[in-house]
């Protein structure tokens, strides 16, 4: 991308608002209503200036038509929260334990382990929430053996996430009784326990390379939140058909609250669910 | 100690392998009764461009929505002007969900712009407005030019009217013109009329 050399002038009229709104709609399936004009205008404003455009109307049309994946990936991370920490999105959490898991244990037995997939794990708080969420929560965990795997494309967040110490902020939405229970008290934060760690596999794979997402297979349940939004059309195809193939039929995946998957692929099947939607793979047959 | 193990104790997952691996293998496996054998199969033949053929011959049969999907993704990956001819017939076809999914992977290939032209001068009214789907999710600049020719020329209400629509996204000032022509050509069409009033109100920031 270009440094910046225009004007700080650039602005948005009602008719650019809408324009940029239904486009991004279309691309990352977030809808910003007129409500979120001072949050939207500012940080598109910045995408005009970094991209070096005399206007809107100029960017707009090199982001539309132009082919420049820098643009739409600057748009991209300006427009949306990059943030992970524990319990995030926990409502989805309580669906799977109030709702998801009976079905699934009705619909597969209690023999088997129940199996939990998590990508991208990023730095390890998405994997270990389920397996704190589940100790905490789900008093079935007793009787039926839980498998979570937690897989990335970055080695160096899968090193982070072995080592399990996490901030202030990273935890700040766990309970102090939960913090004793789980964590230790180390410098530079909190880590959470050996058992916890040690039960969590962590592996390295790419979401969109077929190949390597062929060596994780039949899990019944998969958390692939918020990262969908950020691949092209024929990646993020690519990446469900992955995970697809990485869930048993029946399984459910769970995606972030706007990432309407039906906008992605039609191969899942919504399920609603009081706390939230869920896609099911369908059944074979 | 905590319930929760780690999977590195479970056996990987056995797989029914009833084909080879190798290209015939593969071609063979698409043709099979099991869909996940179908859609493995055209996962696997991601890169193998002699098998373009062979997989969008299989795609008017397939009735599995997930293989399908596997198929075009991998129609796609390889690319190309031949995956354009193999997929360009599937406009035609009389199911509708198949002709939706090809216009959206369509517009995944660079080189469908060369048939463009083409799809938007052919016979068929239905196929001029799948022409207009595909240009909706084209990134080209060519884009706002063809769509004005549309909406210039088309004889058809649903083809101009799904243009003009599309204008509203991509066009600018220069479209406007065009737009109040159509509208005034096709002033019996109530829609036609509101949709071009929309799209004007639009590329003029709502100046009228």
């Amino acid at each position: 991308m270009t440094e910046p050399t225009v004007a700080p002038s650039a602005t948005l009229s009602d008719a650019d608002f809408q324009r940029l709104s239904n486009y991004f709609y279309q691309r990352a399936g977030i809808r910003f209503e007129d409500n979120k004009r001072y949050f939207v205008d500012k940080r598109v404003v910045a995408c005009i200036e970094a991209a070096g455009a005399s206007d809107f109307a100029s960017w707009f049309t090199r982001l539309r038509l132009g082919g420049e994946k820098a643009l739409e990936q600057d748009l991209l991370n300006r427009l949306t929260v990059h943030e992970t920490y524990f319990m995030r999105e926990d409502y989805q959490l309580e669906c799977l334990t109030e709702e998801v898991l009976p079905l699934v244990l009705s619909e597969r037995g209690r023999r088997a382990p129940l199996r939990v997939l998590s990508v991208p794990c990023s730095t390890g708080e998405e994997p270990y929430s389920i397996a704190l969420w589940l100790l905490e929560n789900w008093p079935e965990i007793e009787e039926v053996v839980v498998s979570i795997h937690g897989i990335d494309i970055d080695r160096e967040s899968l090193v982070t996430a072995a080592e399990g110490i996490y901030g202030a902020r990273s935890v700040q939405r766990l309970s102090d009784m939960v913090l004793e229970r789980w964590f230790t008290p180390v410098q530079g934060g909190h880590q959470i326990s050996p058992d916890i760690r040690g039960a969590v596999e962590l592996s390295a794979a790419n979401i969109c390379d077929s190949a390597e997402m062929r060596n994780f297979r039949d899990y019944d349940i998969v958390f692939c939140r918020n990262v969908l939004i950020y691949f092209d059309q024929v990646a993020s195809r690519r990446a469900a058909e992955n995970l697809f193939g990485a869930m048993r039929p029946g399984g459910y995946l769970f995606l972030g609250h706007t990432e309407p998957l039906s906008r992605i692929t039609p191969i899942f099947e919504p399920v609603r669910f009081p706390q939230t939607t869920a896609y099911q793979r369908p059944w074979e047959g | 100690m905590s319930p929760i193990r780690s999977s590195k104790q479970e056996p990987a997952a056995s797989t029914d392998r009833r084909y080879s691996r190798d290209h015939a293998g593969l071609i063979a496996a698409l043709s099979d009764d099991t869909p996940s054998v179908r859609r493995w199969a055209a996962m696997d033949l991601a890169g193998d461009s002699d098998a373009v053929d062979a997989l969008g011959a299989r795609l008017p049969f397939e009735v599995d929505k997930a293989v399908r999907e596997a198929i075009l993704s991998t129609l796609v990956g390889i690319g190309g002007d031949a995956v354009v001819q193999v997929l360009v017939p599937h406009l035609r076809s009389e199911n509708a969900s198949l002709r939706g999914a090809v216009v959206e992977w369509l517009a995944q290939v660079p080189a469908v712009v060369t048939v463009v032209p083409r799809l938007l001068a052919d016979a068929d009214a239905d196929v001029r407005v799948l022409a207009v789907m595909l240009l909706a999710t084209l990134s080209d600049p060519r884009v706002p030019g063809w769509l004005i020719g549309v909406v210039s020329s088309d004889p058809n209400p649903n083809v101009c009217g799904a243009a003009i629509g599309e204008l509203a996204e991509v066009g600018d000032e220069q479209a406007c013109g065009p737009v109040a022509e159509a509208a005034v050509r096709f002033a019996q069409d109530p829609f036609i009329v509101f949709a071009a009033g929309v799209t004007i109100a639009r590329l003029t920031g709502g100046k009228p």
